[in-house]
């Protein structure tokens, strides 16, 4: 089946790019942060690019934690897309319920 | 952290990776008395590690599960709903049933599916062609015996349920459903062991994220454990996979039995107040 076979080439790719992107950065900050040890309180969200303008090696490390949670959530926009491109449009359903699913687990 | 301690950390990750890479659990089952009981951390700051290191070991594993073409993906994306929606239902339902009760019901079906797959040779059904189950087909190349194996999948609607109960567990129990979606793929729905504990595996990462992203907003998740935990359990899943490479499927079902009785064992402890985790 060549689109099953299309819609794992992408998927993989992502979920790979994810895990590479957010290592690296995990890896980065760990790495400043046994350089230069400080406190290691989580950073809120919203003062996450300031202090991360402040080269803190605990926001560096709290981007690559963000970075991982949304692999998951960018392999399900992922399939959709590709779904969508092969018209497979109960499966874009089912990823856009996969969606809402979780944003209602959020909400809630 | 200490550099002592912080190999512990990478160690014990790496284990619960290795694991939870194998048979498609998230690992947290693992994860959690090793880093509260071994390794003295607080529980909220494990809870917070381990989901992300649950997110983590899907991601690395199914990665590479995707590009051996072991996942069903289209059968992933309909239980996930199932089973997030599940868990939010189960979060609910938690604060009015008995905690020691369910653990010992889980334990229950836990040790039934064990049961099962030591007894029961694995039937798998082929391709459907009428009703909605026909869009599920799928084939892959067993990476031990080379062969190609096709299958189809049946009773979605069981498994579907199965997975609301799955989900639910874990909301109220704090178990990962990874445990009961795997027997349920393989033993109901006629999914062969290596591809539900492969499609497992890469579910469970999308389920892991709403707990995990409601954890970070409100910074519940310690940022240096969470990353140490993360990086270790990578390295542990990217392990994994390739040790089941050389697994036939019969074993890896027979091993999984195990896992299941070892799990159950734990829960009942735990129940009973003798765990401690």
């Amino acid at each position: 089946m060549e689109s099953e076979r299309r819609l794992d080439r992408y998927v993989s790719m992502v979920l790979r790019a994810g895990m590479l992107l957010s290592v690296a950065v995990m890896a980065i900050g760990l790495l400043l942060y046994v350089l230069s040890p400080g406190p290691a309180d989580s950073i809120p969200l919203d003062r996450l690019p300031e202090e991360l303008m402040n080269g803190s090696s605990v926001a560096v490390i709290s981007l690559g934690i963000l970075l991982l949670i949304l692999t998951p959530l960018a392999r399900v926009v992922a399939a959709a897309l590709v779904f969508a491109a092969d018209r497979e449009f109960r499966f874009v359903l089912a990823s856009l319920a996969v969606l809402a699913a979780i944003t209602l687990a959020i909400v809630l | 952290m200490d550099l002592l301690l912080t190999a512990g950390v990478l160690l014990a990750s790496a284990f619960a990776g290795i694991i939870g890479s194998m048979f498609g659990l998230g690992g947290g089952i693992i994860i959690i008395p090793l880093l509260t009981l071994g390794l003295g951390f607080e529980m909220k700051d494990a809870i917070g590690a381990s989901l992300i290191g649950v997110i983590a070991s899907s991601t690395g594993a199914a990665g590479r599960y995707v590009s051996e073409g072991l996942v069903n993906i289209r059968l992933g994306m309909l239980m996930e709903p199932a089973t997030t929606v599940g868990s939010i239902a189960g979060a609910f339902l938690a604060v009015y049933l008995d905690q020691e009760v369910l653990a010992l019901a889980f334990a229950a079906v836990l040790l039934y599916s064990a049961y099962y797959m030591f007894k029961k040779p694995e039937v798998t059904v082929h391709s459907r062609r009428e009703g909605f189950c026909r869009f599920l087909d799928s084939s892959y190349v067993d990476p031990q015996t080379g062969e190609k194996v096709e299958y189809g999948v049946h009773n979605l609607r069981r498994g579907l349920l199965a997975s609301f109960a799955a989900g639910n567990m874990s909301g109220m129990l704090g178990v990962g459903g990874g445990i009961i979606k795997v027997p349920a793929m393989n033993v109901w729905m006629g999914v062969p062991m290596r591809a539900a504990t492969s499609t497992s595996n890469f579910m469970i990462g999308v389920t892991a994220v709403a707990g995990a992203s409601v954890l970070y907003v409100n910074g519940l998740v310690p940022p240096v454990l969470a990353a140490t935990v993360a990086l270790g359990v990578f390295a542990g899943a990217n392990i994994g996979p390739r040790l089941v490479r050389h697994t036939a499927g019969r074993t890896l079902r027979r091993y999984f039995a195990i896992v299941l009785i070892a799990i159950s064992a734990l829960m009942v402890l735990e129940a009973l107040g003798l765990g401690g985790a």
